[in-house]
């Protein structure tokens, strides 16, 4: 029930969630702040999920380092879970750790190791109509093992629509009220855009279903945000922006739908974040992820705050290396109006960006172990040149499997039962 | 009390003529007053109620219930009219399309896109009502009732910062004004515990507390502004029954307006856009639809245009439709860059 405090007690809750990342944190003030819902937008291989992936490990640094001492829930939608890049950056972050006699906020916790079978035996935390396969990412290999692995406070759920996401989120609630390890402190939806995109028509009738869907899952996700003070992080995609500036008689006031002063630009292409104006209103704050190519394979990304009711509209490039997204620092341009993100159409190879790019190449080329000896295979050298050429060492490849969608199943039985119908009569 | 000036049904009137009341006084017992007019003895208590205590007439110099019943005449409208304050909105240009600021005993309604500034309003004005009396504020304290979750503290500290940077800069300005006095009384800590917070997460909550303000106005007397962010969000959601939004959201808009007219204070409401279908095609409006279009005294539009936030005064039953620019900046509401300095009058 709602209560009344005064704004002055309010600034002792207000806490922020780290990226991992402390040039980007720095940019966003402290991170992502708890008790609100962040949206990050940006088309595909915009460094979304690294970001997120980053984020459900980084909450659980202490508080001195900017984390919350926490687990994170991660509800993944569009392709596998990711398990081995999320194992990756938490190989890294435990490296770094222990190489500077930090350790993970979870090691001095006397913790219960947890995996999927005592999950799946602890029947009190689900109520058997909606009992999940709730899974750890830290089922995936095992670095650091036990209780110690940071991917073990990751919990990772898989949901396929719209409807399964609100009834999960209702199941939520007990896991959220009986913390098992760490408390939540992140939820993670990557995407919401996915979900919508796919099952709506784009009829009145079906649009209005979807906006009072939008507006549902948005309740949950701030009413839990409040009040277990976490920080929520969705993902969504973007549409290519077609779309002519409205003739002013028309709109109200020449009302346009996005801030025509920041036109979205990624890949050299304009672009308008996925889902409706509605969906907008159901966001605190966005943060649009965009990538524009140089000559080659050179990547600059860019980080740029759309809205926020704390953060001027500014941005701030950053990479992606194996460590995780990481910010850069000097570029960051502080504007209060803002100017769209300038493409480098021709970027001189001395440039700043470049340096990184360059300093990512490993310095001792990857030969095979055998390389000295004689049973070296005879395509290390191909592999070796294959490196070579590429220079820009991006995240390793995950397989895509693109999960079977249960809606066509169902459709399709339902068509089975109608044909069997027509025919059987 | 003459029985004729008594809004009492006729039947009653008649009944009590009939038994010789002409006049009837407030302190005349109901078991009496039954028996003699042969009426039930709530009738008559309800007749008792009706008789205002205070002994003045009619006729009298001082506001009494009988012409209270009859209405206040123009010229004492006009008079309250005047007496209205105005709470500022740190941008000039912005405060003189509105006649001063934001008006008290009136429903202001702010709606516009995502981003562009009407929570940072609706902070700014929680700030810039607490503004001391004597620096020509008022000295009041802010209600903020949060829907969405986007009233972020931190920002309200920056905005309460340099709030307090510049009353200090104008009180230097003022002999008469008390520094030491005032140092205790405009600081950030004061500042942010002058604005009460509420946080809803569902219809029934936000009914809940705006039921519950009449009461919450009587312990907090310097309340002198509220503002709801937003009134649309948990009405989007889940209503299969549009007829029972509309009475909800109604009667939601006639509780705001009585207690606007009750209490010394001003109310401001956030309210959303959407696309709205037409046969050419779409365009953005407030949402929540025709009938609450009636239940705000004001409609302010925030909208971009050019790169530049323009405020447009859409309606207002006593000002011009008019047009300004401002800015957000890290101060909070601002005048707008020097370019648009000139605010338009359509």
């Amino acid at each position: 029930m709602a209560t009344v405090t005064t704004a002055r007690s309010l600034l002792k809750k207000s806490k922020k969630c780290s990226t991992g990342c402390r040039d980007l944190d720095s940019f966003l003030r402290g991170g992502f702040p708890c008790g609100s819902v962040t949206e990050l937008v940006g088309e595909s291989a915009s460094a979304k999920t690294q970001l997120c992936l980053q984020l459900s490990l980084a909450v659980q640094l202490p508080a001195s380092e900017g984390g919350l001492n926490g687990s994170s829930l991660y509800v993944y939608t569009e392709n596998y879970f990711p398990f081995r890049r999320l194992q990756e950056i938490a190989n890294h972050m435990v490296a770094t750790r222990r190489k500077e006699g930090r350790p993970f906020a979870s090691n001095d916790r006397s913790l219960r190791p947890l995996n999927v079978n005592t999950l799946a035996s602890g029947k009190s935390f689900c109520p058997v109509k909606a009992r999940r396969n709730l899974n750890t990412a830290g089922s995936a290999s095992m670095v650091c093992e036990g209780a110690s692995n940071p991917c073990n406070r990751v919990f990772v759920q898989g949901i396929q629509t719209a409807d399964n996401l609100l009834e999960y989120l209702d199941y939520l609630y007990t896991l959220l009220i009986h913390p098992f390890l760490l408390p939540v402190k992140v939820i993670v939806i990557d995407s919401i855009a996915a979900l919508f995109r796919s099952d709506f028509d784009n009829t009145a009738d079906e649009m209005k279903v979807r906006v009072s869907l939008y507006f549902q899952v948005a309740a949950k996700l701030k009413k839990y945000a409040e009040e277990f003070n976490l920080a929520v992080v969705v993902t969504n995609q973007v549409t290519d922006s077609f779309e002519p500036e409205m003739p002013l008689s028309k709109s109200l006031f020449g009302m346009s739908r996005t801030q025509d002063s920041e036109v979205l630009v990624t890949s050299g292409r304009r672009v308008a974040p996925a889902l409706a104006l509605s969906w907008t209103h159901c966001i605190n704050s966005r943060l649009f992820l965009s990538r524009s190519y140089g000559s080659g394979d050179l990547v600059r990304r860019s980080m740029r705050v759309v809205f926020a009711p704390h953060l001027p509209t500014e941005s701030c490039d950053f990479e992606v290396t194996s460590e995780g997204v990481r910010g850069l620092s000097m570029k960051l341009s502080s504007t209060i109006t803002g100017t769209p993100p300038k493409i480098r159409t021709d970027p001189s190879p001395t440039s700043y960006s470049d340096h990184r790019e360059l300093a990512r190449i490993p310095v001792t080329p990857p030969r095979c172990d055998l390389h000295s000896s004689d049973d070296c295979p005879s395509s290390c050298d191909r592999l070796f040149e294959i490196s070579q050429s590429q220079r820009v060492v991006e995240t390793p490849p995950f397989t895509p499997t693109r999960r079977k969608v249960d809606v066509i199943g169902e459709t399709a039985r339902k068509e089975t039962i109608t044909l069997q119908l027509k025919l059987f009569r | 009390m003459e029985v004729v000036t008594l809004p009492l049904p006729p039947s009653l009137r008649s009944k009590l003529q009939a038994a010789g009341y002409s006049t009837i006084d407030s302190n005349v017992s109901p078991v009496e007053l039954a028996r003699d007019v042969c009426i039930t003895h709530e009738e008559a208590l309800g007749i008792i109620k009706l008789i205002p205590t205070s002994n003045v007439s009619p006729c009298g110099t001082g506001a009494s219930s009988a012409l209270d019943f009859c209405g206040q005449n123009a010229w004492d409208l006009f008079r309250h009219e005047k007496a209205k304050r105005r709470i500022i909105t740190s941008c000039h240009d912005l405060d003189n399309i509105l006649g001063g600021g934001i008006c008290t005993k009136e429903v202001t309604e702010i709606c516009g896109v995502p981003g562009v500034g009407k929570t940072q309003l609706g902070i700014q004005l929680a700030v810039n009502v607490q503004i001391p009396a004597e620096l020509g504020g008022m000295g009041g304290h802010a209600i903020y009732i949060d829907t969405e979750g986007s009233f972020m503290v931190e920002r309200a500290v920056q905005m309460i910062e340099s709030s307090v940077v510049e009353i200090m800069r104008r009180a230097m300005l003022d002999p008469q004004v008390d520094m030491e006095a005032l140092k205790s009384e405009v600081n950030v800590d004061k500042f942010l515990s002058q604005i009460y917070y509420f946080r809803i997460h569902d219809v029934s909550e936000q009914v809940a507390v705006i039921n519950t303000l009449e009461k919450f106005m009587i312990e907090h007397g310097q309340v002198r502004l509220i503002v709801i962010d937003s009134v649309t969000f948990h009405f989007r959601q889940g209503f299969e029954d549009m007829a029972l939004r509309t009475r909800l959201l109604s009667s939601l808009s006639l509780k705001l307006m009585a207690l606007v007219q009750k209490h010394d204070l001003a109310i401001v409401l956030v309210n959303q856009v959407t696309n709205k279908i037409t046969q050419e095609g779409s365009e953005v409006v407030p949402a929540l639809g025709e009938s609450w279009s009636h239940a705000c005294t004001n409609r302010l539009i925030l909208y971009w245009r050019d790169g530049q936030r323009f405020a447009s005064l859409f309606k207002s039953p006593s000002l011009p439709t008019a047009t300004a620019a401002y800015e957000v900046s890290a101060k909070g509401i601002t005048d707008a860059f020097q370019t648009y300095k000139k605010a338009k009058y359509i």
